[in-house]
């Protein structure tokens, strides 16, 4: 995810169930081995943020809310590499959303009428 | 299921066009136009024939003009309990609202056998159930079960295990129910039209992923895992967001409920038997 603005969301085309700590996610069309993923527990808690409704800052804030992280853990940069993954797998879509200056510029805006 | 009131006639009269079939626990009252289609469809399938008060009923009329079909991936279209299904050598709607199925078939007992596998696999979704390709025997009343790919060894290990009876070697049912986890045999066997004299069935006991190696040993998997390494292994419609999510869902409910495996096995029955006795 390049920019910290764009939020994602888990493809339509994706049926997923956690089981224990881990997410089980089927790309549907392609059922077979190559189109079957498992989360590990983080993976699992960011997957399961993804619902088209939380920046990548947003989802960076749950994930140290939710989770001790070692000092020196660069977070956001784990976040970003994961939704990589996630992304070249096929899993994710991305939905456009405003950027904090378009948030900032629309909010001047109204405070001009 | 909603129960249907159909009248179903004796099973042993080649000549029946309507009859029930029961696999998995389900009674599904067939009726069939063609009579070619019945007499090979009562060889077939004699042991499964059941005198039983149906819960499905399917009907088949065998359809002319479209013979010679290249074989093609099954889609399926599903609205609501209403499934559209479209095959190379049948095509028709299944309803599991008013329980009951109507296709056009090819006229030959593999269109037969594809209209079972397809409405049975739909039929245990709905009902927390899966069709796996394995093959399964029952020892001292406990079902294991051994899925694998095409030659992977599914008859080679039921074969091997000669001190129990093998509840299938191809296809078998695993359904989640009051009692628990239920392997069940299908008429579905490796080969074509050879099926058990009994259908035989029993409570899970554990499942197994086989891979052919020198010396046998069983690893346990973590249910999430088992349950990504069986999915390739399951009968089941994957273009179809609807069947793909309670195939899942089933699946991960048996996985979470039946300790899986992945066995490495040799060709010494006495140390496949010793493996599963450890874990038994």
């Amino acid at each position: 995810m390049k920019s910290t603005d764009a939020s994602v969301r888990r493809d339509s085309n994706c049926v997923w169930r956690v089981i224990g700590d881990n997410a089980l996610i089927v790309k549907i069309k392609t059922a077979d081995d190559n189109s079957v993923f498992t989360l590990n527990k983080t993976g699992t808690a960011i997957w399961q943020s993804m619902d088209g409704g939380k920046t990548e800052d947003e989802i960076v804030a749950h994930v140290r809310a939710s989770f001790l992280c070692p000092e020196g853990t660069d977070i956001v940069a784990d976040v970003q590499e994961f939704t990589g993954r996630l992304m070249s797998d096929g899993l994710l879509e991305t939905k456009s959303t405003p950027t904090s200056k378009e948030k900032k510029d629309s909010s001047k805006r109204g405070d001009l009428r | 299921m909603a129960q249907q009131t159909l009248q179903h006639r004796p099973h042993n009269k080649e000549e029946t066009k309507q009859w029930v079939i029961s696999m998995a626990g389900f009674n599904l009252a067939v009726t069939v136009d063609d009579p070619a289609v019945v007499l090979e469809a009562h060889r077939i399938y004699s042991s499964f024939t059941a005198e039983a008060e149906p819960d499905f009923a399917i009907e088949m009329n065998v359809r002319t003009g479209r013979d010679g079909q290249k074989a093609r991936p099954m889609k399926t279209v599903s609205t609501g309990g209403v499934w559209q299904i479209d095959s190379y050598n049948f095509s028709g709607e299944l309803d599991t609202s008013s329980a009951s199925a109507r296709f056009s078939i090819e006229p030959n007992w593999g269109a037969f056998d594809s209209v079972l596998r397809v409405t049975l696999s739909i039929l245990l979704a709905q009902e927390g159930g899966v069709l796996v390709h394995a093959s399964s025997v029952s020892r001292e009343g406990k079902a294991f079960v051994f899925a694998a790919r095409p030659e992977g060894g599914k008859s080679t290990v039921a074969g091997m295990l000669n001190d129990g009876v093998v509840i299938g070697d191809e296809l078998v049912a695993i359904r989640r129910g009051p009692n628990g986890v239920i392997v069940y045999g299908t008429p579905f066997w490796n080969g074509g039209p050879t099926v058990s004299d009994t259908p035989a069935q029993a409570p899970a006991q554990a499942i197994f992923l086989l891979t052919k190696a020198d010396q046998t040993s069983a690893r346990r998997l973590e249910p999430a895992q088992m349950t990504a390494k069986l999915i390739p292994h399951i009968f089941f419609d994957p273009d179809n967001l609807k069947t793909s999510r309670a195939t899942i869902d089933a699946l991960a409910d048996i996985t979470q409920t039946v300790p899986g495996y992945q066995l490495r096995f040799g060709l010494d029955a006495d140390a496949l038997r010793r493996c599963l006795d450890e874990i038994d």
